[in-house]
């Protein structure tokens, strides 16, 4: 079921007046999310619910026998089971025709042909996400940083919770799992703020990405049609499509859980306005970052030891990063650029010199703000044509019709032209909004506002959302992850 | 809660009474078929594809043929994708023709692509990305039942579409000196293309459209279930009027792909019109004398040339079968 779609129109009201008016006690509520986090989830491809549900009781139960083991390898034993499993299904389901195919292609170039047909697998949507977030269930469990739950209802409530079930957050057990054990009482407050999130995220998905869609893939597609700088336009058009799709998905998915009393952590913070590669991924997709940081970067030592060590550990992560969002070199190449963006300025210690609010307390940003702002925007964007490229191919053709005179030419208009025009107005805005609440936990965080300032914004943006929206139920790209 | 639901209920209202009030100016900019939708039950009809919905203007006919006031004739032609001859298209015709009606007139325009399908597909899978499909009004005003399915983008973007095509109906100038294309979808189902027709841009539209065309021929093959419903078609209409088969002219590089995709197709209509006692009027040898915006549609002033000739047709053929 997407988000932006009548299903979930009809959905979303039914659980929460049943979740709040119905269920009398915690048990229930949790009874309620799992059944309706399956529907959410069955709806589009009832088969693939086995998956999760398998894998709920594995670490459910690999939980529990951590908990009664004392014996370091028998509880080592028990860990690798539960990585195995969980990432051969990842495996199995997102990268096996990937590595099958480049293990043909390397026999091939040294002159041995095998014979081997590609399996048809389809990926079950979110399976990245979840996986992930049970895995940090088993590791924290074992590393004794929380006790393991002994309901399995509750467990698996937590594992397939419908608003982030699909494209995150990836919450981590610490913090999600013990919200479901507490008795939770509706609070105005945290839903209204909720509806403001979840208003939010629409805009950007429905108004920003889905309008940026249309004139990245006009231009992507037919990339040799077109000038350098409408080149420009089309990686920057890409740039607000990925940011409008994902953190929207995020914002929703947040806002969803704040109606039903829960607190899912903040994925994205205003990441367009980061001075510095290394800003930049500490506000961008903040649950996958801090999962790759937690769970590998500092188990394999961090920033810590060698030059030699620190490289290798930046690349690891980076790479991986890359690969977790899909099986093509495309992905791994822009883990590997931004690898190259953030190791300079860690070899230099300069990785941690913006962790504050740009331009705090200020209405615009210094010369130098705007100066760092534009090239990190830059930069980021540069990688994201090797993200959104069909293959490496695409990616470098692309680049290389961007380094050409025309480059300093004005763009050309996309037909349908005035919708380009809006669509640019629109990117204005959002980018507007979103720097006079950088300092918010999302960009319509505005309960500090006067009452009439608010619903002004709210008129502005549902109208904007109306009038702009494309109502096409396009999927989130991130569903492909 | 209770705030809260007010407020939540008070917003959703709001929002749908907005979206009920933008409904209203649903008009012919809005896209090109909504119109179709809305208009009444007709007594005479111009059935087909985008080419009769772009080549065959309705005014033009009822003027030479001297149709009047109510069995004034209706384009209520769609488009390759959802009005091929199918069960959709039979069910909306017959929801579109007065059930009292006798003496009609109906021209069903055909070609070999409104009779194939994709091989691969199944009967029961064709049509079903049809804007025809399961339908249940057509034939209200304004119809939110179309506009709900079908309409993908925010609806006050039919206002601005309004607006745009207010603002460019008013300076006849900027029409015609268009820059890609417009289009407007007339009361009477007429669907206007205005668009350049420089002659480089109209020569990469044909070109586009024969490398589209090829690949439908290495895709689509003949269509039995097609063919049985454009028999249907022609049977149901037959009972309320006069009905003629008319295929219409189209450039020589598109007529060419279509006799090699199906080479009998003349033939095979031709039977049909013998079997079902009705006229065939083919126009394919005139398709010379006319220019096309991309080789398949006919440019807008010549559409009004050819539907003369098809109007002056038709009066022929009456005469010829009057006692």
């Amino acid at each position: 079921m997407l988000f932006n779609s009548i299903e979930f129109a009809i959905f979303l009201p039914s659980i929460f007046i049943i979740y709040w008016f119905v269920t009398k006690t915690i048990k229930q509520q949790n009874i309620l999310i799992l059944l309706s986090s399956y529907l959410f989830y069955g709806w589009w491809d009832w088969r693939f619910l086995s998956l999760i549900f398998f894998s709920t009781i594995i670490d459910f139960l690999i939980g529990k026998s951590l908990e009664k083991n004392e014996k370091p390898l028998t509880r080592k034993h028990l860990l690798w089971i539960s990585i195995l499993i969980n990432i051969g299904f990842l495996g199995f389901f997102k990268y096996y025709n990937f590595f099958i195919d480049n293990f043909i292609y390397s026999f091939s170039t040294l002159g041995i042909e095998l014979s081997y047909q590609s399996l048809q697998i389809i990926l079950p949507v979110g399976i990245s996400f979840y996986t992930f977030q049970t895995l940090s269930y088993t590791i924290d469990v074992y590393k004794r940083k929380l006790k393991p739950t002994t309901d399995f209802i509750t467990f698996a409530a937590f594992v397939s919770f419908f608003p982030q079930l699909v494209a995150g957050p990836i919450e981590r057990a610490t913090n999600l799992l013990p919200q479901f054990k507490k008795n939770r009482k509706f609070d105005y407050n945290k839903a209204t703020d909720g509806m403001r999130q979840i208003l939010w995220g629409f805009f950007k998905k429905i108004v920003i990405a889905d309008n940026c869609a249309v004139f990245a893939n006009q231009i992507f597609n037919n990339y040799s049609d077109y000038s350098g700088s409408t080149l420009v336009l089309g990686a920057v058009f890409f740039a607000f499509q990925i940011y409008g799709d994902f953190s929207g998905y995020s914002d929703i998915a947040i806002g969803t859980a704040r109606l039903f009393g829960f607190n899912l952590m903040q994925n994205f913070a205003f990441p367009y306005f980061s001075r510095d590669i290394a800003e930049f991924w500490r506000r961008w997709h903040i649950s996958l970052s801090t999962w790759f940081r937690d769970y590998i970067y500092i188990p394999l030592g961090g920033s810590r030891g060698t030059n030699y060590l620190k490289i290798r550990n930046v690349f690891i992560i980076f790479l991986l990063s890359g690969f977790w969002h899909g099986s093509n070199w495309t992905f791994i190449i822009w883990g590997g650029l931004n690898a190259m963006y953030f190791l300079p300025i860690m070899l230099l210690n300069k990785n941690r010199i913006n962790t504050n609010i740009v331009a705090q307390g200020k209405y615009l940003p210094s010369m130098k703000e705007v100066f760092s702002m534009s090239l990190t925007f830059s930069l980021t964007t540069l990688a994201w044509v090797f993200f959104r490229a069909e293959d490496i191919h695409h990616a470098i053709s692309y680049l290389s019709n961007i380094i050409h005179p025309s480059t300093l030419t004005f763009p050309e208009l996309i037909t349908p032209k005035l919708e380009m025009i809006y669509t640019l107005l629109c990117i204005f805005i959002l980018l507007f909004i979103e720097w006079i609440n950088r300092d918010k936990t999302h960009g319509l965080d505005i309960a500090s506002y006067k009452k009439n300032i608010r619903w002004i914004l709210y008129f502005i943006i549902i109208l904007m959302t109306i009038t702009f929206g494309s109502f096409n139920q396009n999927s989130f790209i991130y569903f492909q992850f | 809660m209770n705030r809260f639901l007010r407020n939540i209920l008070i917003a959703s209202l709001c929002i749908v009474a907005v979206h009920i009030i933008l409904g209203i100016f649903a008009n012919g900019s809005t896209d090109n078929f909504y119109l179709r939708f809305t208009s009444s039950k007709q007594n005479s009809l111009i059935i087909g594809t985008s080419r009769s919905a772009q080549g065959i203007h309705p005014d033009i006919l009822d003027s030479v043929l001297n149709l009047k006031d109510n069995n004034s004739i209706y384009n209520y032609s769609f488009s390759i994708n959802n009005s091929s001859y199918g069960k959709e298209y039979y069910n909306a015709i017959e929801n579109k023709i007065n059930e009292s009606v006798t003496n009609g007139l109906f021209i069903i325009t055909i070609d070999p692509w409104a009779i194939s399908s994709d091989s691969t597909l199944h009967d029961n899978e064709i049509d079903i990305n049809s804007i025809l499909y399961s339908k249940k009004y057509y034939n209200s005003y304004p119809n939110y039942e179309y506009l709900i399915k079908n309409y993908k983008k925010g609806w006050g973007n039919i206002l601005l579409k309004r607006i745009e095509s207010n603002i460019l109906f008013r300076n006849q100038n900027s029409l015609n000196k268009i820059k890609g294309s417009f289009t407007f979808l007339r009361k009477d189902g007429l669907l206007e293309v205005y668009t350049s027709m420089d002659s480089a841009y109209v020569k990469q539209n044909t070109q586009n459209k024969v490398h589209s065309y090829n690949i439908s021929m290495s895709r689509n093959k003949f269509s039995k279930f097609r063919f049985l419903y454009l028999k249907k078609t022609i049977q149901l209409l037959k009972k309320h009027g006069e009905v003629y088969l008319v295929r219409m002219p189209v450039h020589t590089s598109l007529l060419t792909i279509e006799n090699s995709f199906y080479p009998l197709f003349d033939k095979k209509m031709i039977n049909l019109a013998n079997n079902t006692h009705v006229a065939y009027l083919n126009f394919v040898n005139s398709s010379t004398q006319y220019s096309y915006t991309d080789g398949n549609h006919l440019y807008i002033e010549d559409a009004k040339r050819y539907s003369i000739k098809l109007a002056e047709r038709i009066k022929n053929s009456q005469r010829l079968v009057e006692p």
